[in-house]
């Protein structure tokens, strides 16, 4: 019998594996447009920080709402261990240290798939489609294995 | 990207008024983002039109793919009162068409398919 140690490293691959299945096979049955759900499954995850974990969104400026978002990411959940934003005119990037899901990401990335649920950039778009009513376009998704790292970037206008 | 974006409206609004049949006309992206609309549903959430317009795209891709039947071109969807027509336009752009019930859908087909091409080039 597994000890509650092993338990619970199971229960993460578990995770990882129906993350993995879920996006292979929307991926497999919409191919690029999978990329379409990513505002709408962020919504609702937008709305549990909201409700459950202290998330508030104000100003207008998309730097300090993703800032805000990743700083519960890494202080309040713990998925990963650094969350860097960085604007550059429309131009906004996040980088991800160390996040847990960032061997599920890697394979998918590998398996010629976008990761479009990825927690970050779901709850990103939405915040800046619905709270801010900027649209926004995902224009980098990279994943460096080796160093844990993922860098997202979207296009706002 | 809004240069792009006032021409396509300006052309959607000149298809719409030669075809008075048309209710709405939006491009939308494969990622659902709207690029561009002219919609009447004012009270829906366009965030929702397009990602369903996109999913559509995508399930009929996948489908003539695996049906063998080339490239996606064309979809449509009637309800009882109206039509919904897809059109592709380029690998990344998908025309969406809102059409009244009882529409001329020659009349639609010809003009959405002039500027699905037409709009098909500009985002080369």
């Amino acid at each position: 019998m597994a000890t509650e140690e092993e338990k619970k490293r199971n229960l993460a691959k578990m995770n990882a594996m129906i993350i993995y299945g879920l996006e292979k096979g929307l991926w497999d049955l919409l191919g690029e447009s999978a990329l379409a759900t990513t505002t709408l499954v962020g919504e609702g995850m937008l709305e549990e920080m909201e409700k459950t974990m202290g998330l508030e969104i104000s100003g207008e400026d998309p730097q300090d709402i993703l800032t805000e978002i990743g700083r519960i990411f890494v202080d309040e959940i713990g998925i990963a261990t650094k969350f860097e934003i960085t604007k550059e005119d429309s131009k906004v990037s996040m980088v991800v240290e160390n996040c847990v899901l960032a061997k599920v990401e890697a394979d998918l990335v590998s398996a010629g798939i976008k990761p479009f649920m990825c927690p970050y950039l779901n709850i990103a778009a939405a915040a800046m489609r619905k709270r801010m009513g900027m649209k926004s376009k995902i224009t980098e998704i990279s994943c460096d294995t080796g160093n844990r790292k993922c860098k997202l970037s979207f296009q706002i206008f | 990207m809004a240069g792009m974006t006032e021409k396509i409206e300006k052309m959607l609004q000149d298809m719409m008024a030669d075809a008075p049949d048309i209710e709405g006309a939006a491009l939308i992206g494969s990622d659902g983002l709207i690029i561009a609309a002219n919609l009447p549903i004012k009270s829906q959430d366009p965030n929702r039109i397009g990602a369903s317009a996109a999913a559509l795209l995508g399930l009929g891709k996948r489908t003539i793919e695996a049906l063998q039947k080339g490239d996606f071109s064309e979809l449509s969807l009637t309800g009882t009162d109206g039509s919904l027509y897809l059109y592709s336009a380029g690998p990344t752009g998908i025309l969406g068409i809102l059409a009244k019930k009882g529409a001329n859908v020659g009349m639609i087909n010809m003009l959405a398919r002039d500027i699905s091409e037409k709009i098909s080039q500009m985002l080369e």
